[in-house]
Parts: structure tokens; sequence; C-alpha cells
């Protein structure tokens, strides 16, 4: 879904990510790499699988778009215990079937405690925030800037509800001052947007993004019955 | 804390002639059930007492525990008497304090030389290190602070002399997995002492006493004693004046406050129950509204509120102090309250077991009789009173069925154990399997189990995963200090949602409230909390910090905790009225006052019958509703509903909401329901309910939810210590997200089984779904296309609490739902 923000054109693509044409770069925001392998390490039973998964989706982006660059908006890695291992392994493999594609991350929270990934895997590693377009690409969407953000960290999802139905959904979410990206790693848990006023979200489900716009998921009156009402 | 005296060299010994010489003395008879228990405690013999509200019980248990520990003439020789020799497990900690005061009374009276210590969650630090150089003879503690004892390096020598365990309110145990987890301690003291210990429960009235007592035993042989029930207590309602503004549905029973008032005003002391926390909240400002000069003179208790303040109101009462106490079930045990001399339960007690344990609190002062007075808070509760009071009187008390194999309390107890003393594979799948929960453990999902808490080695898909490890001579341990510290920081099985406590500015605690609660107010905002208004100052480092409001209400916080489903006793009992009521017989002043309601039901519809299924249509303007009343109650409805709205949308692309109380179920769609297909005769065939079950269950996202509690048992999601949450943030997951991992990852781990095994037998009640069936099918099917809601129906129309059953793409539905919320904003 194409969404204008100022002068730019920008894609919100259903694989969690954006898409800045001009530039032709490809963004997506919290990979936590490594995070199950943590978990593992630190005696709690996370099955493997959820590393290589990640990277597996993100091959197939950069396969169908092509871009001109790639940029992580910070929480590469998930933490130290993720450093050595299969982890950084199946990374630096992974990094190999794309030689000539620049790889960039903006370093976030995780990645202050993490440290930035081997030189080997061939990540560019830059302190926020990056100027792209009009934008200022950061992980923190709270993070001072003095222009428009495109940022990760929050992990944004929505619940949407209806008369019969509800969902809760990863979503971006965009605020006046930054676009927020869902999380793109696997295992990575989500925190419930409350859009305020002048803010909209957009949900992800089954391959598609979905406008919500300003719609609220507020609690809906369920009946208008009265009892008794004969 | 430590009792009276130190133990001497050797203890003296205790005989029935020297009890019954002190019971003389205090002008005291002992009663036939306490000499049974007596003699066959001190000779070895384990039982479970099964008694009604009846006073005695202690003494039975404790007296017989002492003989056998101390034996006729202190047969200990020096060595041994340093150690501790008897546990009382009581399921609260509230209790713990008070029950060693029960218990050193009769030590003192007897003039026995021996220390009796407490060791709970709440024991400072200095009292535990004086336990550890001198352990006391009997300790008084919980099922989670033995877990917690067991898991220190020292368990055998703390332990490892324990003769008699006394298991006090056996019933709020056996059917919970902390139930379970003292069945595993229990297995784990008799390897530790190198032979089972004498072990007697203590029991209110249960439908099943002889499985109690296996469950309790392990299938060792042990005696049943029964205690004589006292008088039946009195059972009656407080009637609404008027029918006509009384709701049909999901209040507060606001309407009935006056009447409570009344009630109150002529009564001593009395204890107003409550099903919810938010319902005793709201009742508490109720009468404090009607009656302000009550200030003081009425109390308010319930499990969130600060452990001092709670002891306060429990020693008030005790003293007489209070005109009322409004409370959930954190007052349904406790020591005698001798100056209650009524109780009310506001809404429906749910079950007759429950119902009875309540009305026990109240008419302990001698020549009185307890006295329960249920408070409608809607129409059909009058119904329910009077089937209680039936029930009641023929005895038909619920039975309380033990957990079978729980896969995450068997990963946490193996961790507990290598934490302590470590555990040799044999003899620890040995000692497991002498338990009734794991009696049938195979030997499959016991190399899965310690696979999974030890190093993953036959788990292909956990590389590096170590938590157990082998040290030189085999034995299975922890060796790494942070595992084991996480690990006894979150011991237990009591799981609650993340709190948050609620301080006053001036650092005073009141208690604490969901997170979740909190999350949604802003700074600003008002809320009721214990009894006060509040306005929210700000939250930080898990605390929510207030000031008094001046506001007279506010937002009550909702905190999760299961709503009991009606018992199968209880239904079928309301049933049986309605079949009177039917047949135009209206003998009780509650069915009396009830009657235009069932009158209107029967104009409008049909009323439920035991023979009879109802099934009732309505179309609205939220879509098309179909309404079936199997009386199977809340868990079984649900199963059934999300059954047959599974199989509604199976035929074409659906989706279906649904919504359920203890009577029936709502089915609401967007599309018409084929009503009489479904609900007929073929709609109701199924040769595999459980596997129809299970694909509901997914459809439903049941078992999503049900990993939560398994989740924090089996030790995967922890909540730390204030100080440690920063450090140990980064490996905190939720139960959801460990849910999909393991359903994308590992479909075979045993503990998704385990959810789905959950969601079954207890929130969808397989037993009683099946039963349902086949009670559908028996039924003559009656579809009625009504108007309008029915009294029957109405409740169900508002219940907010709603499941979800779809077969319809995601995108599909999601595109439905803007559409209507657009709707809505226009």
């Amino acid at each position: 879904m194409m969404i204008e923000l100022g002068s730019d054109r920008v894609t919100l693509l259903p694989e969690r990510a954006v898409w800045l044409t001009d530039s032709r770069s490809l963004l997506v925001a919290d990979l936590h790499l490594g995070k199950a392998q943590s978990f593992r390490r630190a005696g709690i039973p996370v099955p493997a699988g959820t590393t290589a998964a990640t990277l597996g989706r993100l091959g197939t982006l950069i396969e169908r778009h092509a871009p001109a660059e790639l940029i992580v908006l910070g929480d590469f890695l998930h933490g130290p215990l993720a450093q050595q291992g299969p982890a950084i392994d199946a990374l630096a493999l992974w990094r190999a079937r794309y030689p000539r594609l620049p790889i960039r991350m903006v370093r976030g929270n995780h990645d202050d405690a993490a440290g930035d990934p081997p030189k080997r895997c061939g990540i560019e590693c830059l302190t926020a925030p990056l100027a792209r377009a009009a934008f200022a690409l950061c992980h923190d969407p709270d993070e001072p800037a003095d222009r428009f953000k495109l940022a990760g960290h929050v992990h944004p999802v929505i619940s949407l509800r209806g008369a019969i139905d509800r969902a809760r959904l990863g979503c971006f979410w965009l605020r006046r001052d930054a676009l927020v990206l869902p999380a793109f790693g696997d295992f990575t848990g989500g925190w419930e947007v409350r859009a305020k006023s002048g803010e909209r979200t957009f949900a992800i489900a089954d391959g598609q993004v979905f406008d919500v716009g300003t719609l609220a998921a507020r609690p809906r009156a369920r009946s208008r019955w009265r009892a008794g009402s004969a | 804390m430590t009792g009276t005296a130190a133990d001497r060299a050797t203890a003296p010994g205790l005989t029935e002639a020297r009890i019954s010489a002190w019971f003389a003395q205090r002008g005291w008879q002992p009663f036939a059930f306490q000499r049974r228990v007596w003699r066959a405690a001190a000779r070895g013999n384990s039982g479970l007492l099964h008694a009604g509200t009846g006073s005695g019980k202690t003494l039975a248990v404790w007296l017989g525990a002492l003989m056998r520990a101390l034996g006729s003439r202190g047969r200990r020789p020096v060595a041994q008497t340093g150690r501790t020799r008897v546990l009382w497990i009581t399921p609260m900690r509230a209790l713990a304090a008070d029950t060693e005061r029960a218990l050193l009374e009769a030590v003192i009276g007897l003039e026995l030389e021996l220390s009796v210590g407490l060791r709970t969650g709440d024991t400072p630090s200095a009292e535990r290190t004086r336990q550890d150089r001198r352990p006391p003879f009997a300790l008084v503690t919980t099922p989670e602070s033995l877990s917690l004892m067991m898991s220190r390096a020292d368990a055998a020598a703390r332990l490892g002399a324990i003769e008699v365990v006394i298991v006090d309110e056996w019933h709020e145990l056996i059917g919970s997995k902390r139930g379970v987890q003292l069945q595993l301690a229990l297995a784990r003291l008799a390897t530790l002492a190198g032979s089972p210990p004498v072990v007697w429960g203590l029991s209110a009235t249960l439908g099943n006493p002889h499985e109690a007592l296996d469950v309790l035993l392990g299938g060792r042989a042990g005696m049943l004693i029964d205690a004589p029930a006292r008088r039946l207590p009195v059972i009656d309602t407080l009637l609404p004046t008027t029918l006509e503004r009384f709701p049909w549905g999901g209040h507060l029973g606001a309407r009935m406050r006056d009447a409570v008032v009344t009630e109150l005003e002529a009564s001593a002391s009395a204890l107003v129950f409550c099903n919810t926390r938010a319902q005793a909240e709201l009742w508490y400002a109720m009468l404090l509204d009607a009656r302000p000069d009550w200030a003081g003179a009425i109390a308010l208790h319930h499990g969130s509120l600060d452990a001092q303040v709670r002891r306060w109101v429990e020693r008030a009462i005790a003293e007489g102090r209070l005109r009322a106490v409004v409370c959930t079930s954190s007052l349904d045990l406790g020591v005698d309250f001798a100056p209650v001399e009524r109780v009310l339960q506001i809404g429906s007690a749910k079950g007759i077991a429950r119902l009875l344990q309540r009305a026990g609190r109240s008419g302990h002062r001698p020549g009185a009789v307890s006295r329960i007075t249920l408070v409608p808070t809607h129409a059909l509760e009058l119904v329910e009173a009077v089937a209680a009071r039936d029930a009641a009187a023929a005895g038909r008390i619920e039975a309380r069925i033990a957990p079978q194999c729980p896969a995450d309390v068997l990963a946490q107890h193996l961790v507990t154990v290598a934490a302590g003393t470590g555990f040799d594979e044999a003899q620890m799948l040995a000692e497991l399997r002498t338990t009734h929960a794991y009696r049938a453990l195979d030997d499959e999902t016991w190399r899965w189990a310690l696979a999974f808490v030890s190093d993953g080695a036959s788990l292909a898909a956990y590389p590096e995963y170590r938590k157990l490890t082998r040290d030189e001579v085999g034995l299975w341990r922890v060796t790494d200090p942070r595992i084991a510290r996480r690990h006894r920081m979150s011991i237990g099985t009591i799981v609650a949602d993340a709190s948050i406590d609620l301080k006053f500015m001036n650092g005073a605690r009141l208690g604490s409230v969901e997170e979740g609660f909190i999350a949604r107010l802003r700074p600003g905002d008002r809320f009721m909390f214990g009894g006060r208004v509040l306005e929210l100052v700000r939250v930080h480092e898990m605390s929510a910090w207030v000031r008094r409001a001046e506001a007279k209400t506010g937002a009550v916080p909702r905190w999760s905790g299961g709503r009991m489903p009606l018992s199968g006793e209880l239904a079928d009992a309301v049933l049986d009225r309605l079949r009177e009521a039917a047949g135009g017989r209206f003998s009780d002043p509650e069915m009396r006052a009830v009657r235009p309601l069932l009158a209107l039901q029967a104009r409008w519809s049909r009323l439920p019958q035991p023979d009879l299924l109802l099934a009732e249509t309505l179309q609205s303007r939220e879509g098309h509703h179909l309404f079936v009343y199997p009386f199977a109650g809340r868990h079984a409805n649900l199963g059934l509903a999300c059954m047959l709205a599974f199989r509604a949308s199976r035929g074409q692309p659906a989706t279906l909401s649904v919504a359920v109380n203890d009577y029936g179920f709502e089915l609401l769609s967007a599309e018409p329901i084929a009503a009489a297909q479904l609900a007929s005769d073929q709609g109701l065939v199924s040769q595999t309910p459980a596997q129809d079950l299970v694909a509901a269950v997914n459809a439903a996202e049941l078992s999503r939810r049900r990993f939560r509690e398994i989740a924090r048992v089996a030790g995967l999601v922890f909540q730390g210590h204030p100080g440690e949450r920063r450090s140990s943030r980064s490996l905190q997951a939720s139960a959801t997200m460990f849910h999909d991992v393991f359903a994308r990852h590992d479909p075979d781990n045993l503990l998704l089984a385990q959810s789905r095994h959950e969601v079954l037998a207890d929130e969808l009640d397989l037993a009683r779904v099946e039963r349902g069936l086949d009670v559908m099918r028996s039924r003559r099917l009656e579809i009625v296309r009504i108007e309008r809601p029915t009294p029957f129906a109405f409740p169900l129309m508002i219940e907010r609490l709603r499941e979800t059953v779809s077969s319809e793409k995601l995108a599909d539905r999601i595109a439905r739902m803007l559409a209507e919320l657009e709707e809505a904003a226009r």
C-alpha cells in the first residue's frame, strides 16, 4: 500500500517492511536475530528455527524487490549471547548470497547491549539517525530528530473488534512525527497501539495491508435490547 | 515465631490417657472420630478426615500426629530430635499463623516440650536462619514453601526425618495443579526419609471422598474417617420486593442493597460473600453509601489487598469488632470466626460444596446454627437458590477431580529436585509413579520431560540448550546458579496476571492490581480499590503511585480469575424446578417470586425442561442469533457451542460469535444459521466428540490462551524479583509467543498437547460435553422463533466475554470489521 509522507511516496509492504521508491531502499525493523538461541543458552527451551525463518523471509523480500540497499532500523541481534554460534553462522551464510547488496543498520537499544554483528557479516553499523529522502531513519520513534522519522522499537500491533469478530494484528503506526514499522523478526512480541487523534494505523493480515485509518478499536455497546421491553 | 520450648534430649511421649486427662481438665469430651484418628495415626496408619464444618478436626489430626511422632514413651534417641518430624501443610499462607497458634495451644496445654515453626513466603529471613540452625519439631508451611525447601541443597538434612504430614483443606488442593505439586512433594519426602510418612488429610464435604483419599496417598492403603456433620445449615433467600424492575441478567445486585442493609442491621456480625473482587469493591462502596455511619464497622477483604490489611480485618472479625465484612473466596477458608452469626451470598454460589462451605463460616457459637442467605442479582438466580437448597438437602455434593499427568508441573518438579539434592533417573521415575497424578506416566512422556528440562539431547530442535546436567555420579543437577535462582523465584502453580503494586505517595502499600488494568488508565484517572476512590498519579518501576480522590466513584479494577461454572448437580436441580414450574407448581417463596418471569418465558417461547431441548432463533440488527439451553454449566456449554459453531462454519466460510452462561449458549452470525439442521439429531451426532472439539478449539484460539498458565508453571515465563527485572528483561517472552513458536517449530512438544487437553478437560469440560450431547439428543428438540430476547436469551445477548469461531479467510474478516467500524464511526 502506497502512502504519501510529505512529498515522498512510501510503500507499506505486507511482509512487514517499507519500500522507499526513490532511493530503492528496503526497510525493516527489529530482527532480534539469535533471540531463541539466547533463551536456550540461558536454560529456557525455545525451539530452533526462528532465526532461519526470519532470514528466509528477508531473502525472499530482497529477491522480489532487488533493492539498492537494505536498512535495518535497529535491534539486529537480540543480545550478547547471540554473538557466537549458529545464529551468526546462519547470518554470514545468508549474507554471502547477496554479496553486492549494501546492508546498513542504525543501532537500537538491543544493539547497544548485543554489540554489532561481526565484520564478516558485512553489515554497516551506524548510529542513528540516518538520512534518507526527507526522513530520519532511527530505532526509537521517540528519539529527538528534526524531521519525520521512520522507526521501529515498539513492535506495534492493533486490536480490531467487530460485531461478531475480533483480531490482533501486526501494524504500521503512523504518528505525527514518525512512521513506526512492525517487528520483522519471528519470536518477537507485540505492543498494542492505541492510536491518538491525528494518528493512523495500517493492519497486516493474509498478505495484505489494510488501512485502519483513525478507527479505534473501542469496546462496542453490545446490545440495544433492554430487559422486559415487551 | 518458634514455639514455646526447645526440644529436649528426649521428647516426652504422648498417650491417649494423657490427652483424655487434658480434655477432662478443660471440660471437653473427645469425639468418637477424634479417638479413631488418634489410634489410627499412633499405629502408623494414614487417612483422610472427611468432615463438614465441625470443630475438633485440628485436634484430631494434630494430636494423632504427635502421638505418632513422639511415641508413647519418648522413644527417640538424642541424635534425631534436632530435626523436623511433623509437617503441617496449609493451602493459604494467611492461615498459617493462625494454625501455628492453634497447634501451640495444644502443645502448651499438654505440657509438651517441643517447638512449632512457621515457614511461608511471609517468613522473615531472620526467622528462616533461626530455623536453619534449630529446626522446629513441627513446621507449618504451604505447598510452595515446601517445594522451595526441596530446591535447596540441604533438602535431605531438613526434610529427611519427616514422619507425619498433615494436609489441611485437602479439598482446596485436590482438583488443582497445586494438589499435584503436593503429591510430588509427598513422594519426595518418602524418598528423603527412606519410607513414606504417615499422611493425614483434612477435607470439607466432597462428593468423592474415597478418590480424595486415593489421590492423597497415591493409592497406598488408608482410612477414610467421617466426622458426623452438624445440622444442615439454614439456606434462605432475600426476595426482591418487586420483580418488575429486577434485572434479567448480569448485574451486581444493586437493587438488593437496601434489603441487604436491613439484614445486616439485624445481625451482630455477618460475612457478605461476592464472587469477584470487583463485585466486592462495589458492594462495599454501596453499603457505605447507604450507611455512612458504618464506616469502621464494616470492612472489605479480598486477595489483592495488602496482607496486613487482610490480617487486621480477620482479627477484627474474630474479636467481634465488625458488623460485616464484604469478601470473596479469600475468606472461604480459615480459622473459626466465632462471632459470625450469618452469611450472605451475593449472586449464585455456583455449587453446593462451596455454598455449604461458606454457610459453615457462621453459627459457631454454642447452640447456634449456620445460616446462609442467598441474595439474587438477577431473576433466574431465584430458581438457582431453590435448586441449591434442594441439592443440599439431598446431599448432592460435587466431586473434585484430580488432574492427570500434567507435563508442566512435572517439568517444574524435576528442576526443583535437581536444584536441591539432584536425582537419579530410574529412582525418580519410580518415585513419580507412586503418585496418583503420574501413576500412569509412560516411558515416552518421561523421556520427553527429562530431555525438555535437561539438555534437549533427544529433542533435535534445541541446540545449545542446557538446564540440568548430569554430575560425576550420574545424578541430574542444576549447576548454573542463575538457573537455580530463577527457578526458585518461580516455584508454584498459582498463576496470576502480572500485577503491579499500588502505593500512596508517602510509600504506604495498598495492595496490587493487574498490570493490564493500570495500563488502561492515564494519570488523573480515578478508580476504586480497597473501598477507596483513588487517583492515579504515575506508574514507575512496577509501582502505581496514587492519591486519594474526592470523587465518589471510579472505575473498578477487573481482576482476571476464572468464573466458576454452575455445577452439574445444581444445573440438574434447576431443571427439576423448571419442570415443576411448567406443571404449574410454585411451592416455595422464591418460585412464587419468579413466577411472572417464567410465565413470560413460557408465553414468548417455552420453559426449558429436563426432557426438552429448547432452541430459540432471533434476527436483530447484529445478525442472526441462535440460543440453545442444554444446562450443562458454563464450561461444557462453551464446548457444545464451539462444536456447533465449528460445524456451522465447516460447510461454508463463516465467522460466529459465541456467548455462554451456565444455562445455555448463543451463536451469532452475519448469515442465517441453519438452526434446525444444527440442533437436530444429525447436527448433534458425533462419533468423535473429542476430535471435533479439538478442531473447534483450534478455531477458537482457546488453547493459545490456556498456554499462559502452562508456560509459567513449566518455567518458560517467569516474573522475577523487582530488582532483577531489568537485567532479565531480554529473557522474557509472552506465553503466546512460546505457544506459537512451539506450534511452528516443535509441534510435538508435550506442553502443546497438555494445553489442548486442559482446554478440553477444564475449559470445555469434555466429560460434560459428551454427557451434554447425549442429553441434547435424547431431549425433544423444540425450535422457537422469537421476536425479542426472552428472559433466558437476554443474559446471553448482553454477555461481553465472547469467543470467535471462524472458517473465513482472515482478510475477509478484517475487511468486514473495518466496514463495520466505518459504519459505526459515521
